[in-house]
């Protein structure tokens, strides 16, 4: 399960810090995409939480722990990080730079999160991801 | 959820005390929980085998070889000059450490980290601390070995040992520049290494280094090595020296060469000595024993100990009320062996005076040293008053809250 976000109210608040896990070259029904993952802490209704980031096209997915099978032991990992958002959302494994947790607070000023649902994933593709080490 | 799993760490150190405390602290956390051990030296991995650790092996901190053959080129002054001598000068050394606790805490979803002389331990943890990952991380040493985090540097350990190679400021600035790569934030104190949530100095006050710069209460019991209860005082002293060395004094000739020729019955537990040392020792009338010896033993059959003044071995010593005989090799043994020697209740041999004559006059002088031998007994009384009776169980209290956070952090119910 995934939230995205897109007013200030609802978005968990993220905290200038985080690692750049990488990114997922994404081959959808659409053509050639690309997913950053990144790990950010964030406060989620009081609670300081490490969390997944997946953006895509603008939009940022937020996967806490214990969603979905994510652990925390593969989102500290790179390359299981990767495998994971390879696994949900479909990808061939290259790099291109990414986000970072700062950008994605800049975004979060910006007002660009989708609302819960709003987000679609990508599909088709296939293969695990490579990773920048963080 | 799954309970929390421990990880022990030791990147330094050659002694059986560094593991025996992690296995002591494995126990005291209690049953049930995963428990792995990354040991840079596997010499002593079997004591944790009752506590069904994991073991790896880590990455060692160590003298480098010129070191160890030239003491001179190693500083001695302050830990800051023990942490330069065992690898913090090199950045190669410092990004393999951490990047190896690292992924060793993420891959086996360590929830509390048990560090004995492992700083890179503690600093990958922190790091992963502060990037939202739920660790505690738990110091635990002597005195010596567990410096308070809040100094702004390291002190001067001891007067005649003043030499420093690296200024602490370049090893912090070395360590800060390592640990961005990863995204560590800079320590803003190299002491600030030594930050945890339960810091466990297990040691007795008296032999404290930083007794000036910390309070007695943030002082653990003593953790010994030995199995079983604390025996009572013995009522009269025995009638054997108690022999405890390790392969480093073992491998010194002079050392040999005396305890061959020592006239008062001996006996000893000697890990890792040559086979041809003990076959000498042996065959000179020396009772030899492949494993340890219960404290309980000890303080029924002798009348001195003679060691090199490891922290157990000075501890379960003293707390026997037995009179000692040290002959120190590195600097925490030189200060332990003062400062027990300043209470009264050792006397010891500096390592450049170690002449086989020179042991064989003392420990014979101090067999019969009656003085020596009322000062042990009357400081085995005084530091048992403040021994707990069931020392793991004492642990295990000052460990509950860190048990708890850690299986409230996982989810996982008492």
């Amino acid at each position: 399960m995934s939230s995205s976000y897109s007013s200030s109210s609802s978005i968990p608040g993220f905290l200038a810090r985080g690692a750049l896990i990488g990114t997922l070259l994404v081959s959808t029904t659409l053509g050639a995409d690309a997913y950053t993952v990144t790990r950010c802490k964030v406060v989620i209704n009081g609670i300081m939480q490490s969390v997944l980031l997946v953006e895509v096209g603008g939009e940022v997915k937020v996967h806490r722990l214990g969603e979905d099978g994510l652990t925390r032991r593969i989102a500290f990992n790179p390359g299981r990080a990767l495998d994971w958002a390879a696994a949900k959302y479909g990808a061939s494994s290259a790099w291109t730079t990414g986000t970072s947790c700062e950008q994605a607070a800049n975004w979060q000023q910006a007002g660009r999160y989708a609302r819960e649902g709003e987000a679609g994933a990508g599909s088709g593709g296939g293969g695990g991801g490579g990773y920048m080490g963080n | 959820m799954a309970a929390p799993a421990v990880l022990l760490a030791n990147e330094a150190g050659a002694g059986r005390g560094h593991v025996t405390k992690l296995a002591a602290v494995a126990r005291a956390l209690g049953p049930g929980l995963p428990v792995h051990a990354g040991l840079a030296s596997h010499s002593f991995a079997a004591e944790l085998r009752p506590v069904g650790a994991q073991v790896f092996a880590a990455p060692p901190l160590d003298y480098s070889d010129e070191a160890r053959a030239d003491p001179s080129r190693a500083g001695n002054a302050t830990w800051a000059d023990y942490l330069a001598a065992c690898g913090f000068t090199s950045e190669e050394v410092l990004r393999r450490g951490l990047a190896w606790w690292r992924e060793r805490i993420v891959d086996l979803d360590a929830a509390i980290l048990v560090a004995d002389y492992a700083p890179l331990a503690m600093r990958a943890a922190q790091g992963l601390k502060a990037d939202g990952w739920d660790i505690e991380i738990v110091s635990v040493g002597t005195g010596y070995g567990v410096p308070p985090a809040h100094l702004p540097r390291f002190p001067q350990l001891l007067p005649d040992h003043g030499r420093s190679l690296h200024p602490e400021s370049e090893l912090l600035a070395l360590l800060n520049r390592v640990g961005a790569e990863t995204g560590l934030d800079p320590l803003p104190r190299l002491p600030a290494l030594y930050e945890a949530d339960l810091a466990l100095p297990a040691t007795f006050g008296f032999l404290d280094p930083y007794a000036g710069m910390r309070g007695a209460a943030a002082l653990a019991p003593p953790i010994l090595s030995g199995t079983g209860p604390l025996p009572d005082l013995p009522e009269r002293a025995g009638d054997e020296l108690f022999v405890y060395f390790g392969a480093g004094e073992t491998d010194a000739p002079e050392i040999v060469a005396a305890l061959e020729a020592l006239p008062m019955a001996r006996r000893g537990h000697l890990p890792g000595a040559r086979a041809g040392v003990l076959e000498r020792l042996r065959a000179s009338g020396m009772i030899l024993h492949p494993e340890p010896v219960s404290p309980a033993e000890i303080a029924m059959r002798s009348r001195l100990v003679l060691s090199a003044a490891p922290h157990g071995t000075l501890c379960m010593a003293a707390l026997c009320g037995l009179p000692q005989v040290a002959l120190p090799r590195h600097l925490e043994q030189v200060l332990h062996g003062r400062r027990a020697e300043a209470r009264g209740i050792l006397r010891h041999l500096p390592k450049a005076g170690q002449a086989a004559e020179a042991i064989r006059d003392l420990v014979r002088s101090a067999w019969s040293d009656a003085t020596l031998l009322a000062a042990a007994r009357e400081a085995g009384r005084a530091l048992r008053a403040d021994y707990p009776a069931d020392p793991e169980a004492a642990l295990a209290r000052r460990l509950a809250p860190v048990l708890a956070r850690a299986r409230a952090a996982s989810g996982c119910q008492a």
